[in-house]
């Protein structure tokens, strides 16, 4: 099954946006594991009453759909990432993306500055259109709900990178 | 909304006076005011800077004292794009 660790941005997009009445995470729940920083999570938390959204994603945290993992104590690699002055949680997205326990894990980034900081440390990442894309090729999610899910999350990419993704989808 | 206490520095505190005469309305509403536009100078400042790639989505908000979620929903509400990824700018894109 494909792991995946989720930045706060590809999470709130998931937890945003519908098909048929049905959230983006709840088709990738399907397919894949989900896991978040603490840091994220305390995020969800704090705006869970407010919004929608939130309350979709900690509602699946609750549940234990969305597990919740500690950035291990790398101080090296900390100190690395801290010279880009990162959020909390792209900074422990990142350290456990470093997680030698979640070596096969993909970290899910939508950040440009979060997803350059994570490709010079030669992570594996990817951004949420391209998951997308992988599941398809990976026979896991039909060409056509993909297609769907694209054009639910396009406002949340630049036009170039929605059709990329779905001239990929329709070859 | 918050109720605070606070002392006006000169000559922030003899421009609120005079505005505040001028347009006939209370001190309160003109440092509101004031606040409201200091706080989206600052939101549009910070905003260019992360659209540009000098700074997180997570750093702005942290900026701006806010969360991740609030800050997509703040951003929702403006219509102003959630992504900082680089818009292809060819005429195939405009």
């Amino acid at each position: 099954m494909y792991k995946l660790i989720f930045d706060a941005g590809p999470l709130i997009t998931v937890c945003k946006f519908s098909i048929s009445e049905r959230l983006v995470v709840d088709y990738l729940l399907e397919r894949c594991e989900i896991a978040i920083a603490t840091s994220v999570r305390n995020e969800v938390v704090l705006a869970g009453a407010r919004y929608p959204d939130a309350q979709a994603a900690k509602s699946r945290i609750d549940d234990g759909q969305i597990s919740i993992l500690s950035p291990p104590s790398n101080p090296a690699l900390e100190s690395l990432i801290d010279v880009y002055d990162l959020g909390d949680g792209e900074r422990d997205s990142i350290l456990l993306g470093g997680d030698s326990d979640l070596h096969d894990a993909t970290l899910v980034i939508d950040d440009h500055l979060a997803y350059l900081v994570s490709d010079r440390l030669k992570q594996l990442k990817r951004f949420l259109l391209d998951v997308i894309v992988d599941l398809v090729n990976n026979d896991e999610l039909n060409k056509k709900l993909a297609i769907q899910i694209i054009h639910a999350i396009q406002t949340r990419y630049p036009r170039a990178f929605v059709e990329h993704t779905l001239r990929l989808l329709e070859r | 909304m918050q109720e605070i206490t606070i002392k006006l520095k000169q000559p922030v505190s003899q421009f609120v006076e005079h505005q505040s005469q001028k347009r006939r309305i209370p001190h309160q509403e003109t440092i509101i005011e004031l606040v409201t536009m200091g706080f989206e100078s600052l939101l549009r400042d910070r905003y260019r800077r992360y659209r540009q790639g000098e700074i997180s989505f997570g750093r702005l908000a942290h900026e701006l004292g806010i969360t991740t979620w609030e800050l997509s929903h703040l951003l929702d509400e403006r219509d102003w794009p959630a992504y900082n990824l680089p818009a292809a700018t060819g005429s195939k894109n405009k």
